[in-house]
């Protein structure tokens, strides 16, 4: 066997490798771009069963605790169906909108983040802060991405933390966006709990965007997500 | 003298309806209706009208870019926003964006014709802080005391009203003991009672015992 042959297969080799690792390149690409077709997929989804909740129940119930109203008045039974009515009507209003915020479309990232905050913690005890610092245009996609990120580490939060405190902070530098929310609660311990579908779904989201996403928790010293996504 | 309006909102049938109202008071007339803001921007450059009623959710270009775009073109144009949205934020924005008034749709003919002359007059016709911080509407605040409360105070809430002891609540709704008592403290706040006994007493008066 004479050296040129195997410097020959050497080369043939490392073509392959080249060959292969730009096939693999392009595969992620594929990948990462279906993703993202997918995340927007559902918020479409999401949207048209908002407007459906919305525009069906919502005018059904409307229209029921109009009526209603019109009738408490001659019995307190009727009254109290009255109550019923008005809260299935507020909370179908407060499910369709958490669904699709068109705050979000109407009036930006950082009312709708605002108006977030305010929504979840209005009826809590924990106290939240928030500031929102934000020097350039964001695109949509990514407004959306940074929402839904904010809406799953808030829900968590008030579902399982018991924070007396809570903050979220969202600031751009140099192109780079940064997305920090943490809270003083009970805190666990990341590695004895199997991610659920929400914290998947951030880190598959963040994934798909290339951002840098990292959960820190320690049991009895809160939580922090935060995410770094480049515009 | 007569005052000029421009109407826009996407729904047609809520435009016409506006448009009816704003056209039965002698002292208005519509000189102009469009569904979109693209549309809104050339007419309100072409027809100067005296005030520029206009919805926020439209097609082809948002209301806040359209008060946006409208107000660096002709700065002195008076805009009354009449919006479904009834959050806070809503209203800020638009204050902020430079509109002379924001109205729920909700509002009846009597409250739009009056707020449209306000704003023609060069007044701001705005929600007041106080309504304007909640989402919960006020006749829903005034009819249910559980308005006031989460949807985990709830829970609680209908547990104690049962007569059980924050102890046997924690176990029920499993949370610890301190978490139950502090859920309880919150509603009794909430619902300005000092005791269970309290408590169920309202319950029985609101019709929400058994």
């Amino acid at each position: 066997m004479s050296n040129n042959s195997t410097a020959h297969d050497l080369q043939e080799i490392l073509r392959q490798q080249a060959l292969l690792k730009r096939r693999l390149d392009e595969e992620e690409q594929a990948l990462t771009s279906l993703a993202k077709r997918l995340w927007a997929q559902q918020e479409t989804e999401k949207a048209r069963l908002s407007r459906e909740l919305h525009d069906g129940v919502g005018q059904l119930l409307t229209g029921l605790t109009r009526r209603l109203q019109g009738l408490s008045k001659t019995s307190p039974e009727l009254d109290e169906l009255c109550n019923i009515a008005e809260l299935a009507l507020s909370d179908v209003r407060q499910l369709s909108r958490m669904m699709s915020p068109t705050i979000l479309d109407d009036l930006g990232l950082k009312p709708a983040i605002k108006w977030l905050c305010r929504n979840l913690f209005e009826h809590e005890t924990a106290d939240i802060q928030v500031s929102v610092e934000l020097d350039l245009d964001i695109p949509k996609d990514i407004s959306i991405l940074l929402f839904r990120i904010s809406q799953e580490a808030l829900v968590n939060c008030v579902k399982h933390s018991h924070a007396s405190k809570v903050t979220l902070s969202l600031a751009s530098h140099h192109n780079v966006i940064r997305l920090d929310i943490a809270d003083n609660g009970d805190g666990f311990d990341p590695t004895s709990i199997e991610p659920g579908i929400g914290l998947t779904s951030i880190a598959d989201r963040a994934k798909a965007f290339d951002a840098e996403y990292t959960l820190t928790s320690t049991p009895g010293k809160g939580t922090r997500t935060t995410i770094k996504v480049p515009v | 003298m007569t005052i000029s309006v421009v109407l826009a909102d996407d729904h047609v049938l809520m435009r016409q309806g506006v448009s009816q109202m704003i056209e039965a008071d002698p002292d208005l007339t519509v000189v102009g209706e469009c569904g979109d803001g693209v549309e809104l921007i050339d007419q309100t450059l072409r027809l100067t009208p005296d005030v520029v009623v206009m919805d926020i959710s439209m097609p082809k270009m948002s209301g806040l870019v359209a008060i946006d775009k409208l107000l660096s073109q002709r700065p002195d144009t008076r805009i009354l926003v009449l919006s479904m949205h009834d959050e806070v934020e809503y209203v800020e924005a638009m204050q902020g964006a430079g509109a002379k008034g924001y109205l729920l749709k909700e509002s009846s003919g009597d409250e739009l014709i009056a707020a449209i002359k306000k704003v023609a007059q060069g007044k701001t016709v705005f929600p007041n802080a106080d309504t304007g911080q909640s989402e919960i509407s006020p006749a829903a605040r005034r009819l249910s005391p559980l308005s006031a409360l989460t949807r985990r105070e709830r829970e609680v809430f209908f547990l104690v009203a049962a007569g059980n002891t924050s102890k046997k609540i924690a176990e029920l709704l499993d949370m610890s003991l301190k978490t139950a008592e502090n859920h309880r403290s919150n509603i009794y706040k909430k619902l300005n009672v000092s005791s269970s006994a309290e408590l169920i007493r309202m319950a029985g008066k609101a019709g929400l015992l058994e």
